[in-house]
């Protein structure tokens, strides 16, 4: 085998390794977007009625359910989506100025299995 | 990817237990110190729920966060108890608010209850003051009004009596070309006095 053939080949399979990681980060990613919208619920949903949370409270009640790192930002999309399903309510306090979040009854509904 | 609309999780099944069989597989973990595989055979054997041990790991930390809402809400309820007690007279809708920030509140973790009942009576006696101050304020800017009000009033009526006043006088001097001189000087002093 010629030294170009061996570079090649070598070339093919770094671009396939780098290929598989990729796909195998999106697939963790999209894993991780899917458990956080489910976490984000559960939390909400452990609230009685009408209880709203405080953005690091709910951080930090998803962080001890997930046990794994997230940033903010992934868990504003999970938030942002369950928003878009009518599952969660997102209000703003001007007080704090702050964002506070809630189960809706939809919320609550579709993770009873109705 | 889009979750389905009602398909039941597959973690649901021991969430969904009765609460007593709930309770005992919170204690086989917690107090009987038994593996997360233990448990699950556990509630295999003894609750005919068949399950794994990430299921039971998934319930371990779904029932912990059970557990501390409720305590929570517990610690809500006693202090909006305790403020009532000492003669906050909170309306429904208050104890709702109050019911709501507190829940939201960290003081609300710490064992500081009495301290935080103190604090939310000072907060309600600072309100109910400020309520005060402003209905004083608002009464006070309504007499100020009303004084304005009255010395225009007062005015207007000074105005038309001295014009009246400087009506008949002229009756009186017609015809006395001194007279008319010295009342005309006395109109231009009023008028100067009124600007």
């Amino acid at each position: 085998m010629t030294p170009i053939r061996i570079a090649t080949l070598v070339r093919d399979h770094e671009a396939a390794l780098a290929k598989a990681q990729a796909r195998s980060a999106d697939q963790a990613d999209s894993q991780l977007a899917g458990r956080l919208r489910e976490k984000v619920r559960e939390v909400l949903g452990s609230a009685k009625e009408g209880r709203y949370f405080r953005p690091e409270q709910l951080f930090a009640e998803v962080t001890d359910l997930i046990a794994r790192d997230f940033s903010l930002e992934q868990l504003a999309a999970a938030l942002k989506w369950n928003r878009s399903q009518g599952y969660v309510a997102i209000r703003y306090n001007e007080e704090y100025e702050r964002e506070e979040y809630a189960i809706t009854n939809r919320g609550r509904a579709y993770d009873a299995g109705g | 990817m889009p979750e389905a609309e009602g398909k039941p999780r597959s973690d649901a099944r021991l969430k969904l237990l009765p609460e007593d069989q709930q309770e005992r597989i919170w204690r086989w973990l917690t107090e009987d110190k038994k593996s997360l595989e233990e448990t699950a055979v556990l509630c295999f054997d003894d609750l005919n729920v068949r399950t794994s041990r990430t299921a039971v790991g998934e319930f371990f930390k779904w029932y912990r966060l059970q557990l501390r809402m409720r305590d929570r809400e517990s610690r809500v309820e006693q202090i909006v108890n305790d403020l009532q007690k000492a003669g906050a007279n909170l309306s429904a809708d208050q104890v709702q608010q109050y019911g709501a920030a507190l829940f939201m509140s960290e003081a609300i973790e710490s064992a500081d209850g009495e301290g935080f009942v103190a604090a939310a009576r000072l907060h309600l006696q600072s309100k109910e003051l400020a309520a005060k101050v402003e209905g004083f304020k608002a009464t006070y800017a309504q007499k100020e009004r009303q004084l304005e009000l009255d010395k225009e009033k007062f005015k207007a009526s000074l105005r038309t009596k001295l014009e009246a006043g400087l009506a008949a006088l002229m009756d009186e001097i017609k015809g006395s070309p001194r007279a008319l001189e010295i009342f005309q000087k006395l109109q231009a002093e009023v008028k100067e006095a009124e600007a």
